[in-house]
C-alpha cells in the first residue's frame, strides 16, 4: 500500500512537471534572454571590456573571450541591436498595416455628394482607396524575397552610409510585410459595418479611433492581430540572418554573424569532437547562438499555443 | 443566352486589374534591376527584352548557353505543387484515421501530427540553417527543400487545422448525413465540395509556399528560381563585378505571369463550381 502510494506520488509529480513544461521551458529560457538584454543595456552605456587573457571560463567572462572582447556582452549588444530592428519593422508594419488597412475600406461612395466638400470628401476617398489598394495588390502579386532581395541590393549600392543600410532594409520588410495586416483589418471593418452594434456605438459619441482600437483591433481581429505582432519582430530576426548569410548583413556584431560564423566552423568543430578532440569554450561560443534562437523561437511557440491558439474540437 | 453572356462577363471583369498589377511589378522589378546591368546588355525597351526572352536567348556571362524559362521557373513550381499536394494528402489522412481505427498506429500518428504542428512554426531560414549546420555542405536534394518548405512558417499547423474543420463540417452537414442514409456514395455528393474547399485552400497558401521554396533555393543554391537569383544577382552584385541580368530578368518575367496565370485559373475554376457545377 505504502509502495503503491510513493509511485502514485512519483506519478502525480511526473504529471505535473510534464503538464507544466511548457511553462517551465518558457520562464528558464524568457530569463536567460533578460539577463542578455539586460546585460546589452548596460554595455551601450558602460563599453564592452576590453582584455587579453587566457580562453578559459571566469565569472568574469562567462562565455569566454574572442578577438579580445567579452563574448557574452559581444553577444548581448547583438541582441539589443536585434531587438531595435525587430521594434523598427514593427512599426513600420503597424503604421503601413494600418494606414492601407483604413485605405482599402474607403470603398468610393456617392451617397452625400451635394456641396463642394462632398466632392472634395469624394475624390479623397477614391485617391487613398485605389492607392492603397493598388499597393496592397501589388505586394501580393509577387512572392516577398524577391521584391525584398531587389530592393537590399538597391540600398547596398547605393551611397548611403554603411550603418544606414540595415535599419533601412528592416524598414522595407516592415512596408512589404504590411499586406498581412491591411488586407484583414480591411475585411474586418467591411464586415462589422453591417452590424448595428457599431452604428449604436457611433450614436453613443464614442470616437472612430475607439471604435477601431477596441472593437475592430482588440475584440474582433484580437488573436491574429497579437499573433502578426509578435510575429513581425521574429520575422526581422529571420531576414537579418539570411541577408547576413548572403553578405548583405551589417558589419558590426549581431546575432546574424554570429549565426554565419557557426555555419562555416561548427560542422568541422563536431567532426573533430567526434574523432576525439576535447570540448573547449570556442565550441559552446559557436553553439550558443543557435540556442539563442531556438529559446526566441520557442518562447514564441509557446505563447502562441498557450495565449492565441483556435479550440480545434477534434 | 444570358447564362453564357454572365460567363464571359466574369471572365472579362476578372482581367484587366490582374494583367494591370503584375505588368506595374514586373516594370518595377525591370526597371529597379537595370541599375546593375552591364552597358552593352542593357535594354532600351521592353519589345527588344520580350524578344530575347521569347527566343530564348539567356545566354550569361558565366553559361554560355540557351535557358527558356520554363526550365527557371519549372522546379519552383513542381516543388509547389508537391509541397501542396503532400500537405493535403498528410492532414486528410490525419483527419480521417480516427474515424476509420483505431489503435496504437494511431497514437504513434497524432504523436508525430502533434510534433510536426509544433515544429512548423520554426522559419524556412531557421530549419535550413540548422539543416546546414547539422551536414556540414550545401548539397540537398530536392525533396528535402520540398519537406522544409511545406513543414514550415506555420504551414503544416493552418492546413491541418482547416482540414479537420472541413471534415467534421461536411460530415454533419445535412446532405451527407442524407446520402448516407440512402446508402448511396458519399464520394459522389462529396466532391465538389471536397475541390472547392482543396482550391480555395492552394490559393490562399501557395505563394507562401512559393516564397518559401525561393528562400531554400537561394540558401543551399539548387535549382529553379532561388537559384539563378543568387548566381547571376545576389553574388555579382556584392562582388562588385558586371552583371548580365537577361536570366533573372526572364525568372522574374517568368514568374509573374505564372502567378497571374495560375491565380486567374483558380478564380475561374472556382467561380465555375461555384455558380454553374451541381454535384
Amino acid at each position: 500500500m505504502a509502495e503503491k502510494l510513493v509511485k502514485n506520488r512519483i506519478g502525480l509529480w511526473l504529471d505535473i512537471f510534464l503538464n507544466n513544461l511548457g511553462t517551465i521551458i518558457f520562464v528558464i529560457s524568457f530569463a536567460v534572454l533578460l539577463l542578455f538584454c539586460l546585460n546589452g543595456i548596460y554595455n551601450v552605456f558602460v563599453p564592452v571590456s576590453f582584455q587579453s587573457g587566457a580562453n578559459q571560463f571566469s565569472f568574469k567572462f562567462p562565455l569566454g573571450l574572442k578577438n579580445g572582447h567579452c563574448y557574452f556582452s559581444l553577444l548581448s549588444l547583438a541582441i539589443i541591436k536585434n531587438l531595435f530592428y525587430g521594434i523598427l519593422t514593427l512599426l513600420t508594419f503597424l503604421v503601413f498595416g494600418l494606414l492601407m488597412g483604413v485605405g482599402n475600406t474607403l470603398e468610393p461612395d456617392r451617397r452625400g455628394m451635394i456641396d463642394k466638400k462632398g466632392y472634395v470628401r469624394l475624390y479623397l476617398s477614391k485617391i487613398s482607396y485605389w492607392t492603397s489598394y493598388g499597393v496592397t495588390q501589388l505586394l501580393q502579386s509577387v512572392p516577398l524575397p524577391i521584391f525584398l532581395l531587389t530592393f537590399v541590393i538597391l540600398v547596398q549600392v547605393s551611397s548611403l552610409p554603411v550603418s544606414w543600410r540595415m535599419p533601412l532594409n528592416m524598414l522595407i520588410l516592415g512596408f512589404l510585410l504590411s499586406p498581412r495586416l491591411s488586407e484583414s483589418f480591411a475585411a474586418q471593418v467591411k464586415m462589422l459595418r453591417r452590424f448595428e452594434f457599431m452604428d449604436t456605438a457611433r450614436s453613443t459619441g464614442m470616437s472612430l479611433w475607439r471604435l477601431y482600437g477596441s472593437h475592430i483591433i482588440h475584440y474582433q481581429m484580437g488573436r491574429s492581430f497579437y499573433m502578426l505582432l509578435l510575429q513581425v519582430p521574429f520575422y526581422s530576426l529571420m531576414y537579418e540572418i539570411f541577408l547576413s548569410y548572403l553578405n548583405y548583413g551589417d558589419q558590426n556584431a549581431t546575432i546574424g554573424l554570429f549565426i554565419k560564423d557557426s555555419i562555416q566552423l561548427l560542422p568541422s568543430e563536431i567532426i573533430l569532437i567526434s574523432q576525439g578532440m576535447p570540448m573547449s569554450i570556442r565550441t559552446l561560443q559557436l553553439a550558443i547562438p543557435l540556442i539563442i534562437i531556438a529559446m526566441i523561437t520557442i518562447n514564441l511557440l509557446i505563447l502562441r499555443n498557450r495565449a492565441f491558439k483556435e479550440k480545434v474540437i477534434y | 443566352m444570358d447564362k453564357m453572356s454572365s460567363k464571359a462577363k466574369y471572365f472579362i471583369q476578372r482581367l484587366p486589374a490582374g494583367v494591370f498589377v503584375s505588368l506595374a511589378s514586373f516594370l518595377i522589378l525591370f526597371f529597379a534591376l537595370q541599375i546593375f546591368q552591364s552597358d552593352d546588355v542593357s535594354y532600351l525597351s521592353i519589345g527588344e527584352f520580350l524578344n530575347h526572352v521569347l527566343r530564348g536567348e539567356l545566354q550569361t556571362n558565366i553559361e554560355a548557353q540557351k535557358i527558356s524559362i520554363l526550365s527557371i521557373i519549372g522546379p519552383s513550381f513542381l516543388a509547389v505543387l508537391l509541397a501542396f499536394s503532400f500537405l493535403v494528402v498528410f492532414s486528410l489522412l490525419i483527419s480521417f484515421l480516427p474515424r476509420l481505427y483505431d489503435g496504437f498506429v494511431l497514437k504513434i500518428v497524432v504523436l508525430i501530427h502533434s510534433s510536426l504542428a509544433f515544429l512548423s512554426g520554426f522559419h524556412i531560414i531557421f530549419f535550413s540553417i540548422l539543416w546546414l549546420l547539422i551536414t556540414g555542405n550545401q548539397d540537398v536534394s530536392r525533396s528535402v527543400i520540398i519537406l522544409l518548405a511545406a513543414l514550415s512558417s506555420g504551414l503544416y499547423l493552418d492546413i491541418t487545422e482547416q482540414t479537420l474543420i472541413f471534415v467534421n463540417k461536411m460530415n454533419q452537414s445535412d446532405y451527407i448525413v442524407a446520402v448516407r442514409a440512402l446508402g448511396q456514395s458519399v464520394w459522389k455528393a462529396g466532391r465538389r465540395e471536397l475541390l472547392i474547399w482543396c482550391l480555395t485552400l492552394f490559393r490562399s497558401s501557395w505563394l507562401l509556399i512559393l516564397s518559401n521554396v525561393i528562400i531554400a533555393e537561394i540558401i543551399f543554391s539548387s535549382g529553379g528560381i532561388g537559384h539563378i537569383l543568387r548566381r547571376e544577382l545576389l553574388i555579382p552584385a556584392i562582388e562588385g563585378v558586371n552583371v548580365e541580368l537577361n536570366a533573372v530578368l526572364a525568372a522574374i518575367f517568368g514568374l509573374i505571369m505564372g502567378i497571374f496565370i495560375l491565380n486567374l485559373l483558380i478564380d475561374i475554376t472556382l467561380e465555375y463550381l461555384r455558380k454553374w457545377r451541381r454535384n
